[in-house]
């Protein structure tokens, strides 16, 4: 069995800005889930800020034997995340799984894509 | 005394859907019958007070306020009749949408179209004018044809498209200023399936096939992510029809059902998050530009903390006096903001774009335009006005708000507490 139920991504940023086609290069944010499992994973994602209490769950299903790169730009309920302020994310799913994080800065032609495997929690 | 009000209310705390309009009227009453709601307008009309009758609440605009009394009619509920070689179907004034659509559907009878969602009152949704999408469709109001109205000196006013047809154009969106509907008559067809097929498309790559495919589909409206950029288009068609899988290559299908009409069109009864919406009705012509230069703004200044949907639907012309559709085919288009995050900037600064397009605003919806503006933008606003003079001689329905937004003297609120019981 492939996975962890909880995930911790202490990096997040939406920056403001953006160059080149939209939504590819839209300057963004992005858990990538795994679920290896042969059920649906309910995802529960709770955002963390610096100067404000923690915003969610935001709920999303990762389908049984897919992954779903979930963008943190698109995120619309609760409400939306901020751009240009740092946050940090903690994921809860009901199945094991694997999360990794991604984040394009295209704010200026020459762009940047960084990736790190999230965190796993203990279970 | 048969006259006196039963379930009622003192200091009852009254809130609309988002939570945004709060208020505490003097009383909420909710009359049994016809002669009960008769009993109250008369009385409230002899000490100089104030009615106001909610719908479900969906509004966002304070339409249902007043600090006198606020009648519910959820006590007179149900279908009273349908006639299917008539096409017509008669509800009580107090009956949902959802029940409306529920008991046509059981006759096999069916609207010809609905908004979003079922959850309103048809008498609250037909009273703001209230839509769907679709070229080919008029607001709900349009399906009235005829009803039972209790008018400002406690009346009854029955009216059809025969033998009234002025006061059915003033009475279809009246918001509650000309008269409380008990019964309405609507038009109503055999009941039907249709196909729903929903796709996720770049905004770039579907822009330019947008007039083609409100053309080629019985129900098309789309639905623009600010952050993304990207769009998901709706599509709904008795199965098999609209706009060719191979055209729409552009877009990728995330959805595909087929249903019943009531559970077709409806998308989103189970609404978790709730949220403002304000939303103008701009000539058809001028849709696709308008739409271009909101997208423009909420890129240029919304982008970071406005995350929700713009709306996009198209709705057909009628001649209802104050119908966003009067005289002209539209496109609407709706902002949408989390109820709990600000809305007032973000649709301040959109609002003046919608004016400079002729836009006329959704009369349920954060807007904030009042008589002076409002009068401008409806060439019968007179005609409504002579109509409301006649059926509601002291103003009785004529909340302050009302007072702004329609014109009209609020009534004085001189009674004692309580002086309604009598
Ligand atoms: C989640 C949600 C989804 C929505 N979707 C759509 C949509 O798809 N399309 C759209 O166009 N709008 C939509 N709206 C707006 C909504 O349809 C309107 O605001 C509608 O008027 C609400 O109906 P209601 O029964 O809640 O009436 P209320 O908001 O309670 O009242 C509306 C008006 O109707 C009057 N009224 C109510 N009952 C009577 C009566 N018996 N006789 C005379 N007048 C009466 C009231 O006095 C008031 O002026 C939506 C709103 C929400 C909250």
């Amino acid at each position: 069995m492939v996975g962890k139920h909880s995930w911790a991504i202490p990096e997040g940023f939406i920056p403001e800005g953006s160059t080149g086609p939209e939504p590819e290069m839209t300057s963004h944010g992005t858990v990538c889930v795994l679920n290896t499992q042969e059920e649906d994973a309910t995802v529960e994602i709770t955002v963390y800020f610096t100067d404000r209490e923690p915003v969610g769950p935001y709920e999303e299903t990762v389908p049984a034997e897919r992954t779903s790169h979930i963008r943190f730009n698109d995120l619309e309920e609760p409400e939306p995340i901020p751009r240009g302020e740092d946050f940090a994310t903690v994921i809860e799913s009901d199945v094991p799984v694997v999360c990794q994080h991604t984040r394009l800065d295209s704010r200026q032609a020459e762009n940047a894509l960084l990736s790190t495997i999230a965190h796993p929690g203990d279970s | 005394m048969d006259e006196e009000p039963r379930d009622e209310e003192a200091n009852a705390t009254w809130t609309n859907w988002s939570g945004s309009v709060s208020f505490e009227p003097d009383r909420i009453l909710e009359p049994e019958n016809e002669d009960e709601l008769r009993a109250i307008v008369r009385r409230c009309a002899e000490e100089g007070r104030t009615v106001r009758v909610a719908g479900e609440g969906h509004s966002w605009t304070p339409v249902v306020e007043t600090d006198d009394v606020v009648v519910s009619l959820g006590n007179m509920t149900g279908l009273v009749s349908c006639d299917a070689d008539a096409g017509t179907a008669t509800v009580r004034g107090g009956t949902t949408l959802d029940e409306a659509v529920t008991e046509l559907h059981e006759r096999n009878l069916a609207m010809e179209n609905l908004g979003d969602v079922t959850l309103q009152k048809v008498a609250g949704a037909v009273g703001t004018g209230t839509h769907g999408t679709g070229p080919a469709f008029e607001n709900l109001a349009g399906s009235l044809v005829g009803g039972r109205l209790v008018t400002g000196t406690g009346e009854v006013r029955e009216f059809d498209a025969e033998s009234d047809p002025d006061l059915l154009d003033a009475v279809r969106v009246s918001l509650g200023s000309l008269g409380i509907l008990t019964e309405l008559r609507l038009d109503v067809r055999p009941t039907y399936k249709l196909q729903r097929r929903e796709y996720c498309a770049r905004f770039e790559d579907a822009w330019g096939h947008f007039e083609e495919l409100v053309e080629e589909n019985r129900n098309f409206d789309f639905y623009w992510y600010p952050r993304s950029d990207e769009v998901k288009l709706r599509l709904l068609n008795p199965p098999g029809g609209g706009t060719d899988a191979s055209d729409l290559e552009y877009a990728t299908l995330v959805e595909l059902d087929t249903n019943w009409w009531h559970e077709a069109i409806p998308a989103h009864n189970e609404i978790g998050r709730k949220f403002e919406e304000m939303e103008y009705a701009v000539p058809r012509e001028v849709g696709e530009e308008c739409f271009l230069e909101v997208r423009d703004r909420v890129k240029e200044r919304w982008r970071s903390d406005v995350g929700w949907r713009l709306l996009v639907r198209t709705v057909a012309a009628d001649e209802t006096y104050l119908s966003t559709e009067y005289d002209r085919e539209t496109v609407t288009i709706s902002c949408i903001q989390n109820a709990e995050l600000d809305h007032e900037e973000y649709f301040e600064d959109i609002e003046p774009i919608f004016r400079e397009y002729d836009g006329r605003p959704h009369w349920g919806k954060n807007h904030t335009l009042r008589a002076p503006e409002l009068s401008e933008l409806y060439p019968e606003w007179d005609r409504f006005q002579e109509v409301r003079r006649e059926l509601d001689p002291e103003g009785v329905f004529t909340s302050e708000y009302l007072a702004d937004l329609l014109g009209g003297v609020a009534a004085d609120r001189t009674a004692p507490s309580g002086g309604v019981r009598g």
